[in-house]
């Protein structure tokens, strides 16, 4: 049988590159697998009535890493991009959603291990006291291009100002799955990290801001989303063909 | 087989050329319309032999077979017949005589018995010939012919599904056609007839251009042949599976007639003889790359659709629509496989953007608004090639991963009534097929509800993994709460991202056991096109890859070193249950309220399918170690217990439920216990013995190792505490109750009292650890 493809997007170079990740390791046969949301990596303890098991056991491949500990800083902010939308969308990363007309693109380096595509809870990735939208994997390049609705908090001052990302700690907390997450459980995460002595401030790479941008709409900065995409995560130019496939 | 078992019908009278009367199973009188008269007219004398007269045989044969076309036989059978027996006492006697004395001279037509117009002396002629006991030889008989074969007890294993280019049996059994023994007949093989059809047309056309003859035997086990089927087809346009009509005829003059076997007298065939289900089927596919349906309910960023439909749709009536989403971290894209694949065998399919990444419930909406607007675009999709060609009434949903809990919440939010589409209901979505689902939402909200529901699933998964220290990575969840029909297939060595194309490598589990995404994505193709064509189509053909163990019976190109395992469950009111542990808790007491007892087995406990701890590591205080099937909020319940020795469980059938032999199965579903010292000790397929006892005493036994395999023994992947074995697999077994009287045994299946389950080396496995549930009759 014979498929007509009408225009086919290719698949290779993402494929090509997924299939050599190199995360594939053996482990001892006692081994827990790392992959657990709510006991990452630890050793469970042994029950009463244990029988012993057997000695032998087969050598075994372990492919999914664990979620790191969190909450963690990501590396470095590469790029910056202030954003203003005529017509507004919705930012559906949290459960308090917010309509946005401003906000930032930000173009982030991070530790791998935070970035591996999983479908159980991901670390949250906070900006400040905002959920950023991840646009791309990120996994092979390092590379997250994100998106940060605008936000204002009260300063030391008592005055309150439009938030600023670059001013702003951005860091992974703990995994949940963003449409759960609401101002409270932001604040939960932040005193984390402040238990935890995160720098309020990350690394911002000096040729990071941007001057401002304006788009029509979502769809438009999905273009600019496209690009960066292209520039800093090659092995996802599938992700950014389709942002440009939009109508 | 047909389901239902041939009725007999006895008539006492009829009149040629105004009408005909019956009595027996007949409650009224049957008016012959004159396309059944003209019917009679094509019939030999051969088919009844209870009338004196040829023209006699003849009105008896087209009474027989016009009842058979209306269905008042049941429209499988052709019955027979007793001339002059009027009060069906089975002689003709001296009250039929009386009865046609007080008749004569009129015009009675149930005693004209030569169509004469009134009742006189030629009647009285043919009642006198008739005179005594009815000899009335046997009519054909619905029976199973298509069968695979075994090498015990029950020898015939009576089966329907064949691959094409792989064997096919036949056989006769010759404890219950005794006047078959011993002679040579032939074996017809036909091109499948309705009931219809078989009344008016009894001449056998064998599709290999001629019968193959077949010695019968003196015992079953040596009265079944291969069927030659070379130069024989598979498939029927947009089905996998060709139906044939098998005949045996006794008398091998070519009709079917008065002592011959059918199998496929009714609507439905005798035998399927099936295509590779991973290959493609008779469609050319177009795919639309990417379309972008715009809308603003869906988020911008996630409006892209991938569409695949058959080249030829414009000649096509509207097809069912197939819905493909993602998982997290995937693409719309990664699916060519199978929305390529299920196109090719006449589906419309769209595979959507699916916004994972803030969860299920997003997820579900993106879905849910994709299917709207998918329905609401048709006219513009594709230049309006789909514009009439899509079923909005018949949807099947696919998901993987985060989108596969997606379509069941998204399911759970039309049942609700919380999301209203104006294209599309509830009803209209029949299937749901999620691949390796994550469970985050839990009972209330990720819930199949009674839609149809199949599970695939990786025991090599590496990330929505099975794992019993959280809720969230167990699939099987899902397919608990699942309270219609059900499927599940479980396919070991298979990862997560196996479903795609392109996805992260996670497999994880013993180094060598990998099958890699090729072989995933043929199993993945064959299961949810037998699923869709079983519940969309109501396709039989591929009910049974959905059922048997996989080594009696796989899709052609799936590799025989490949282990899948099939669980399947009826929806309930194509059963009885016997127990399913969900009520009366007592060990000793089954569901259905019959009494339970055990012998020589060990640690018997009910309880619910959750492993009770963190780990797998074996211990006596965690009954249900790797039962990682539902949250301590789910209801599903299952029984365990162990044994070293011989032993059995026997399970006393109340009296109001112990008639099976309207039924067609029984069927239990049953799981080793990953890492129990017995289950490392028999390392292996565990076996056992099924055992039906009647109320006389008599039993029929059968080892389930006569369907090949037997319960799979745990994968042996390691982690989460110590030892080696992941998480139970729960397998359907499902026997054909026909096979208990098989071969001579007199097991009375109208009379069943005990259901036994016999372990140890004498029948089976010597030792074992077995989780089990579900033991039910099964009519459909």
């Amino acid at each position: 049988m014979k498929n007509t493809v009408i225009s086919a997007v290719s698949t290779s170079v993402l494929t090509s590159v997924l299939t050599s990740v190199a995360l594939v390791s053996v482990a001892a046969a006692s081994a827990v697998p790392p992959n657990s949301t709510t006991n990452p990596a630890t050793t469970p303890s042994t029950p009463s009535g244990e029988v012993a098991p057997p000695s032998k056991a087969p050598p075994q491949v372990q492919g999914m890493p664990s979620v790191p500990a969190t909450p963690a800083m990501v590396t470095e902010v590469l790029e910056a991009i202030p954003f203003e939308l005529a017509n507004s969308y919705v930012h559906n990363m949290r459960k308090d959603v917010v309509t946005v007309t401003r906000g930032h693109v930000l173009v982030i380096r991070a530790p791998k291990a935070f970035l591996i595509p999983r479908q159980l809870a991901d670390s949250v990735l906070l900006v400040g006291a905002q959920t950023a939208e991840r646009c791309n994997v990120g996994y092979e390049s390092g590379v997250l291009v994100v998106v940060v609705p605008q936000t204002s908090e009260v300063g030391s001052d008592g005055v309150t100002r439009v938030a600023d990302p670059l001013r702003s700690r951005i860091y992974f907390a703990s995994p949940e799955l963003p449409e759960r997450v609401d101002a409270a459980w932001i604040a939960a995460e932040a005193a984390k990290a402040d238990a935890a002595k995160l720098p309020a401030t990350c690394a911002v790479n000096a040729r990071a801001l941007n001057g401002a941008r304006t788009f029509d709409d979502r769809d438009a900065l999905g273009l600019l989303i496209a690009d960066l995409i292209a520039r800093y995560a090659p092995d996802e130019l599938e992700r950014a063909e389709a942002l440009r496939a939009v109508d | 087989m047909e389901a239902n078992a041939p009725l007999s019908v006895r008539f006492v009278c009829n009149i040629e050329g105004s009408g005909a009367y019956g009595v027996g199973s007949l409650s009224s009188r049957t008016k012959f319309s004159d396309e059944l008269m003209q019917m009679r007219t094509r019939l030999t004398d051969r088919l009844m032999t209870c009338g004196t007269s040829r023209s006699q045989v003849r009105v008896l044969a087209s009474l027989t077979l016009a009842l058979a076309a209306v269905g008042a036989i049941n429209g499988n059978s052709l019955a027979g017949v007793c001339v002059g027996d009027f009060d069906g006492n089975s002689a003709v006697d001296g009250a039929d005589l009386a009865a046609l004395l007080d008749a004569w001279s009129s015009s009675n037509a149930q005693f004209d018995l030569d169509g004469s117009g009134n009742v006189n002396g030629g009647d009285l002629a043919i009642v006198l010939n008739a005179w005594g006991a009815c000899s009335v030889a046997a009519a054909p008989v619905e029976v199973a012919i298509a069968c695979s074969s075994s090498l015990e007890f029950p020898w015939a294993i009576p089966f329907d599904s064949f691959n094409f280019g792989e064997a096919a049996f036949a056989s006769v059994d010759p404890a219950r056609f005794s006047d078959l023994a011993g002679r040579t007949v032939d074996l017809f093989v036909l091109a499948n007839r309705s009931s219809a059809q078989w009344a008016s047309n009894l001449t056998l056309v064998d599709v290999r251009g001629a019968a193959q003859p077949f010695v019968v035997a003196a015992t079953l086990a040596s009265s079944i042949t291969s069927i030659n089927l070379v130069g024989v087809s598979a498939g029927d346009g947009d089905s996998p599976g060709r139906g044939l009509d098998l005949v045996i005829d006794a008398d091998r003059d070519g009709t079917l007639s008065a002592g011959d076997l059918i199998d496929g007298s009714g609507d439905g065939p005798g035998m399927w003889l099936v295509k590779d289900l991973t290959a493609s089927g008779p469609h050319t596919v177009t795919t639309l790359a990417s379309y972008d349906i715009n809308d603003p309910d869906v988020l911008d960023t996630m409006e892209l659709e991938r569409i695949y439909y058959p080249a030829d749709i414009a000649s096509l009536t509207s097809r069912p629509l197939v819905v493909i989403s993602h998982g997290n971290g995937h693409q719309y894209t990664w699916y060519d496989y199978l929305g390529t694949h299920l196109a090719s065998w006449g589906y419309v399919v769209m595979s959507h953007q699916n916004d994972t990444v803030p969860g299920i419930e997003t997820s579900s909406t993106t879905t849910l608004e994709h299917t709207e607007s998918f329905l609401a675009q048709l006219g513009t999709i594709a230049g309006g090639a789909l514009l009439g060609k899509v079923d909005s009434t018949r949807i099947i949903w696919i998901g993987h991963s985060r989108g596969g809990e997606g379509i069941a919440r998204a399911y759970d939010r039309l049942f609700d009534g919380t999301f209203t589409s104006p294209n599309y209901t509830k009803d209209s979505v029949l299937t749901l097929v999620s691949i390796a689902p994550t469970d985050f939402l839990g009972t209330a909200s990720a819930n199949p509800h009674a839609v149809p529901f199949m599970l695939l699933y990786g025991s090599a998964d590496g990330d929505v993994c099975g794992c019993p220290d959280s809720e969230v990575p167990d699939s099987f969840n899902i397919f608990e709460r699942a309270e219609g029909l059900r499927q599940s297939t479980y396919v070991h060595g298979a990862d997560h991202n196996d479903f795609n194309c392109c996805g992260f490598n996670d497999f994880s589990g013993p180094t060598g056991t990998a099958i890699a995404n090729t072989e995933a994505q043929r199993i993945a193709k064959a299961a949810s096109l037998s699923m869709i064509r079983r519940v969309v189509e109501n396709d039989r053909s591929t009910e049974e890859y959905l059922w048997r163990q996989y080594e009696s019976l796989k899709p052609i190109s799936v590799l025989a070193t490949t282990t899948v395992i099939n669980e399947w469950k009826p929806a309930s009111a194509n059963l009885a249950v016997i127990d399913n542990v969900q009520t009366n808790t007592a060990t000793n007491l089954s569901s259905a309220g019959g009494a339970v007892s055990y012998s020589a087995v060990n640690a018997i406990v009910e309880s619910i399918h959750n492993d009770n701890n963190i780990t797998f590591t074996w211990a006596t205080t965690d009954p249900m170690n790797g039962a990682t099937r539902g949250r301590t909020t789910d209801a599903t319940r299952a029984l365990v217990f162990d044994w070293t020795a011989a032993a059995f469980g026997a399970w006393s059938v109340p009296a109001a439920m112990k008639d099976f032999s309207s039924s067609r199965f029984l069927s239990l579903r049953a799981a080793q216990g990953t890492r129990h010292p017995n289950t490392i000790a028999a390392l292996g397929d565990l076996t056992f013995t099924v055992v039906l006892l009647d109320e006389l005493g008599v039993e029929s036994a059968i080892r389930i190792s006569t369907f090949k395999g037997g319960i799979e023994e745990p994968y042996q992947r390691t982690g989460y505490g110590t030892g080696t074995g992941w998480q139970n697999a729960m397998e359907t077994v499902r026997i054909p109750l026909a096979s208990f009287t098989a071969d001579g045994r007199a097991v009375d299946l109208s009379r069943i009292a005990t259901v036994l389950l016999r372990f140890g080396a004498a029948d089976g496995s010597s030792q074992g650890r077995l989780v089990v549930d579900d033991l039910q009759v099964e009519h459909d």
